[in-house]
């Protein structure tokens, strides 16, 4: 082989000896180095190569950051039993690391409807690609996150668990599956992948935590919550709507609660005082009655009341009530393949269960069959740069049809009916994925409909404090003008301080035939000229309506150009 | 020499900031169409909110909604009303069946006659206002001038009885109206989407700076003076002699608005000057009409109607200016009489055999069963349609022999009580105030119901039921529903509280006067009560309640008088008119 005369960058020396390496390598290992070197490997990389592949690597994926705190705690764990780990998240892992790896804990959640998480796409797409590297060498566990209420359970970490198989990885241990209730099986699967793992020599020495999390993440934790005062709760929609929207402010006295814009909080939400009174009654249960909840000694009523979920039924909580009741119907049910028993659940609850097979139970034995109480991520509608002292959020009235009648969202319920001067339990949480660029100069284009608003308004009063350079278009979709425009004033007021740089709004019921998408459609040359300046575009709100939204705007491009935005990191995504 | 210190010969930038804007408009264009177009708030922007009242349009909020709205973050709820041009206010009956549906596509709380003879619509949202105008230019109506400083729309009295001479009176008023309106190309361009024309003098009549203020234009056909001819810019009556139309008596300078927190604001009766041929009208109304344009007060919007120019220069000067613009002097003003300012109602034949029918109309609102009946009603009429300024609706050029059928069909559709209305509601007036004018200050249109039942108990209580008495109520003393000219007046000053005066004439010939300030309901009835029954005991034979209280001087006496704003219409020279 002859260098090309006209382009080569080699010398005649550097020349030979490429050819003599290529000649060693195998058409694999060949294709192997090109995507390397195409992907942009460091130049400086044949001499300094780091070499952490020794260090364990405990990679975590998902959106609620239940994964990454159990990536945490399994990391500190480990190296008090000097195993050398390094922490990385899905988000930003690339695959071909996988591959100089020897060790590999996977912990990673799925998605309601059976998807990746949001963050976890890149890297679950890449690996289940043809291209994807071989594993060969590399020893792994997986720890599944999901929720059993869902019909796609774990799913996401069966996938995950089965490609590294496929790709030769072979199994440290085998992979474990968590309900929402995951703290014991997550512990129970650290202690055995622990057991599985070589130690170092230097004990706890080489500590290479890389996503080291922010002081306040640890500070307030769903365990550790913070109380907050309820300053004002205001119903921003029509007193007829029977899906309110509230506005909600809290009083935060904590300089060590720390939130960017786009960041969310936890609310650890009460169930209803009514369902928890139907609930004893069907168990013809005292509320005093002592129960452990968290290694701690609580009445029966407060545990029922703070901790348990009183509406979902888990297969578990089906075996076991199915046993304490005696019921045929119940028992029944258990024998069904477990795709029917999930259906079943899925139209029943926990109290028509109850009432449905009566039984009274051991306070403790009700405790343990229930699922514990999730919390639930609600966007901060503000910007602690603009008032640092309050939190608003923004709330809207969830309903949903089951066993015939309507009920209302359990968390949605408890902070639509909170009144100025109670108090409420919650614990930040970082979108990462969803704030402003660091450059104040990048065009963004922001799209919301109904509360997804929340995270904008936070970004604006940023943007109005210290971004006013900050090109910002502002796309928002509710269904009537008159009574629907969240927050119409404020954004009226950005708009003619020159903060907002357009606004196009879209109600449904004003303009019927029309979908969220449409004012950018109908502005085609202006948005691609926006991308074109660099823009980053936010999507949060409903998945459907939003993904929808994302689909049409993406067919005014070519399919390169919206994938080449999402690799670049200009696409953001809050979708529920 | 002619004082000229606050007209429009003084530099653009010395006048009110309202003339800074017309003369910026570009003849009335603004921002309306960008602000049409403004998707995130429901209102147009304030200068086009000025400026758009040149086109009919007056931007509105609903008051009852703004406090809670702006707790939900929520702007005003912003309406508009959108005020009809129909000089002479007549309608064929295509025309207000599609006002019918219009009103009911495009607005809230049906259609509303006005007391200047026309119709509005209330509550048009912004999206909808270009097609509720192009509907409105369909039926073959405008809504130009209905507002703003301009030439407003022309009114003429709705005689049932002489109607060869209402004819040729309302074809002047048409005429009139057509010549005073702007020309302004903005018009067809904003709402009809139209090219902008090329010329570039766009307002022969008026220029780019428009009137001072307001201007309205009625024509009277005396005996009744339903227009009240007094409170009119230029008023011109009728003078008839031997069946035929001689010309008209003008009478200049009225006006009804004044502020409550400046002295120097008043109504105003106007003056009879003169008279002048009959086809003069239109022409001569345009050159009144030019005497303002020049000489009326541009930096004090409060000082700036007709009135006052007139009380400031002197009716010497306006007849020496008049005598030179016209060519020569006024001809001394004829004989008339006038006997009311109501309507007269029921069937009345006219000269030419043809039947009217007044229905009466409370407070001239057309909603719910009413529209319906009316609508149901005019499927099978063949006639025409009049509005009054009484805010009456009139059935007219019906044949003798359809007036047995039509009154069938008016009681079978439960119109037919409105021919006799209660006599006391077919002599009372109210402007709409709450909710939706922005000037309101007290509610005046939705309390009427119950301050006439009270009013009509009252009295009863004296055996005054069979006397009619001109009751009229304002929210505010701006003067919408001409109050200065009632026999009693209630205007708006806070919820619940009234100036009231009293002593107008019932043809409408006399200012009344303040007799007391800030009274509510419990204290009009301790106010009123005694001056009724001394009137049931002192009237002289067909004397009316304000004549009465004039001659037995019951208003000179000291009261709790003391006015906040020093009232002039007592030191004004109330105009007396030959009867």
């Amino acid at each position: 082989m002859t260098p090309p005369q006209t382009t080569t960058p080699f010398s005649a020396p550097q020349w030979q000896q490429v050819q003599q390496l290529l000649g060693l390598l195998d058409q694999r290992q060949a294709l192997w180095l090109s995507g390397y070197l195409a992907a942009g490997a460091p130049a400086a990389a044949p001499q300094a190569a780091p070499t952490p592949s020794n260090a364990v690597l405990i990679a975590y994926g998902g959106e609620t950051g239940n994964s990454e705190s159990i990536a945490q705690v399994l990391a500190e764990q480990a190296l008090q039993q000097g195993i050398r780990v390094d922490v990385q998240d899905l988000a930003k892992l690339r695959i071909r690391q996988l591959s100089k790896r020897k060790h590999l804990l996977l912990i990673c959640s799925t998605h309601g409807d059976g998807d990746p998480p949001e963050p976890v796409v890149p890297f679950y797409d890449a690996l289940m690609a043809d291209n994807a590297p071989r594993l060969e060498g590399l020893q792994f566990s997986v720890l599944a996150l999901g929720d059993s209420s869902y019909e796609h359970f774990c799913v996401t970490g069966q996938q995950l668990d089965e490609r590294l198989e496929t790709l030769g990885g072979t199994r440290l241990h085998p992979r474990q599956e968590c309900d929402v209730d995951f703290d014991e099986p997550a512990a129970r699967w650290g202690k055995a992948v622990r057991e599985q793992l070589p130690r170092s020599d230097q004990r706890g020495a080489t500590s290479t935590i890389t996503t080291a999390p922010a002081h306040s993440a640890l500070t307030y934790s769903k365990r550790h919550p913070l109380s907050v005062e309820v300053l004002e709760n205001l119903n921003l929609s029509h007193p007829q709507r029977t899906t309110p929207i509230h506005h909600l402010e809290l009083a935060l006295e904590s300089p060590d609660f720390t939130l960017a814009p786009g960041d969310a909080v936890g609310v650890l939400a009460d169930n209803p005082p009514a369902l928890v009174a139907a609930v004893l009654d069907a168990c013809h249960l005292s509320g005093e009655a002592p129960v452990i909840v968290q290694d701690e000694s609580i009445p029966l009523v407060q545990a029922l009341r703070q901790h348990q979920d009183l509406t979902i039924p888990s297969t578990r909580f089906l075996e076991q009530w199915a046993q304490l009741s005696d019921s045929p119907i119940l028992k029944q049910q258990l024998k069904a393949p477990s795709k029917v028993q999930r259906q079943y659940l899925k139209t029943v609850q926990v109290l028509d269960l109850l009432r449905q097979a009566p039984a009274t139970p051991d306070p403790q034995a009700l405790v343990d069959a229930l699922r514990p109480l999730q919390p639930r991520l609600y966007d901060v509608a503000n910007s602690l740069e603009h008032i640092d002292d309050e939190l608003h959020l923004n709330v809207k009235a969830y309903r949903y049809d089951i066993a015939g009648r309507q009920e209302s969202g359990i968390a949605s319920q408890y902070l639509l009916t909170l009144e100025p001067g109670d108090t409420v339990r919650i614990y930040p949480h970082r979108n990462a994925r969803f704030h402003l660029p660091d450059d104040p100069h990048i065009p963004v284009i922001l799209i919301a409909e109904g509360t997804g608003i929340a995270p904008y308004r936070a970004f604006i009063q940023t943007l109005a404090k210290t971004r006013a350079q900050q090109p910002c278009w502002l796309v928002f979709a509710e269904q009537q003008f008159e009574q629907d425009f969240l927050y119409q004033t404020e954004f009226q007021q950005a708009r003619q301080d020159g903060v907002l740089d357009k606004v196009d709004t879209l109600f449904y019921q004003d303009q019927p035939g029309k979908a969220l998408a449409s004012p950018l459609l109908e502005q085609a040359e202006r948005l691609q000229e926006w991308i074109k300046s660099g823009a980053h575009l936010y999507f949060c709100g409903d998945k459907q309506r939003l993904t929808d939204c994302e689909k049409s705007l993406s067919s005014l491009f070519d399919a390169d150009t919206w994938k080449q935005l999402g690799k670049d990191k200009r696409l953001h995504r809050n979708l529920y | 020499m002619t004082d000229r210190s606050c007209d429009l010969s003084q530099h653009i930038s010395e006048l009110h900031a309202n003339e800074q804007l017309k003369a910026n408009s570009q003849y009335l264009r603004g921002t309306i169409s960008e602000s049409l177009e403004n998707a995130i708030t429901g209102a147009v922007s304030g200068d086009d909110s000025l400026l758009m009242k040149f086109h009919g349009i007056y931007q509105q909020d609903d008051r009852d909604l703004r406090a809670g709205r702006a707790r939900r973050k929520l702007e005003p709820n912003y309406q508009f009303m959108v005020r009809m041009r129909i000089p002479g206010g007549t309608l064929n009956k295509a025309q207000w069946q599609g006002i019918d549906q219009l009103s009911r596509r495009f607005a809230d709380r049906g259609i509303r006659i006005t007391t200047r003879q026309t119709i509005q619509l209330h509550g048009i949202r912004k999206p909808y206002l270009r097609a509720l105008m192009q509907g409105i230019r369909d039926l073959g109506l405008d809504t130009i001038a209905a507002c703003g400083d301009d030439s407003r729309g022309v009114v003429c009295g709705s005689n049932p009885s002489q109607s060869a001479i209402h004819q040729q009176v309302a074809n002047l008023a048409r005429e009139t109206s057509q010549r005073l309106i702007p020309k302004t190309g903005a018009y067809p361009q904003i709402w009809y989407q139209q090219d902008r024309p090329a010329k570039a003098d766009e307002e022969p009549q008026y220029g780019p700076l428009y009137l001072p203020r307001k201007f309205k234009v009625g024509y009277v056909i005396p005996p009744i003076n339903d227009i009240d001819v007094y409170g009119q810019d230029l008023g011109l009556i009728a003078i008839v002699e031997n069946h035929a139309l001689q010309g008209f008596n003008i009478c200049v300078g009225g006006g009804m608005g004044q502020l409550d927190t400046r002295a120097d604001s008043y109504p105003r009766a106007a003056e009879v000057l003169g008279f002048i041929p009959p086809d003069e009208a239109p022409a001569f109304a345009e050159t009144v009409m030019g005497i303002q344009r020049d000489f009326g007060d541009r930096k004090d919007r409060h000082r700036a109607r007709f009135k006052y120019t007139l009380d400031r220069l002197g009716n010497g000067w306006f007849l020496q200016e008049l005598a030179q613009r016209r060519g020569e002097p006024l001809a001394p003003a004829r004989p008339f009489t006038l006997t009311q300012n109501g309507d007269a109602l029921g069937w009345q034949q006219g000269d030419d055999g043809l039947w009217t029918a007044t229905l009466h109309i409370e407070n001239g609102r057309v909603d719910g069963a009413l529209r319906d009946q009316l609508g149901g009603f005019f499927q099978q009429f063949g006639g025409r349609i009049r509005m009054t300024t009484n805010q009456n609706l009139q059935l007219t050029h019906v044949e003798e022999h359809e007036r047995e059928q039509i009154s069938w069909r008016l009681d079978d559709l439960g119109l037919s009580h409105r021919l006799k209305p209660d006599l006391q509601a077919a002599h009372t007036l109210s402007c709409v105030a709450f909710p939706t004018c922005g000037l309101a200050m007290a509610e005046a249109e939705r309390y009427m119901p119950d301050l006439l039942d009270l009013f009509n108990r009252l009295k009863q209580q004296y055996g005054l039921s069979q006397v009619p008495i001109t009751l009229r109520v304002t929210g505010c003393p701006n003067g919408c529903a001409r109050p200065y000219l009632a026999e009693i007046a209630l205007t708006g000053r806070a919820p619940g509280l009234y100036n009231l005066y009293l002593g107008g004439s019932f043809n409408g010939d006399r200012l009344n006067r303040l007799y007391a300030s800030n009274v509510n309901e419990r204290l009009f009835i301790d106010l009123i009560a005694p001056l009724f029954e001394a009137f049931a005991q002192q009237r002289e034979c067909g004397e009316s309640f304000g004549d009465f209280l004039i001659r037995s001087q019951q208003l000179d006496c000291e009261r709790d008088n003391t006015p906040l704003n020093n009232n002039p219409a007592d030191a004004h020279p109330i105009a007396l008119q030959p009867h």
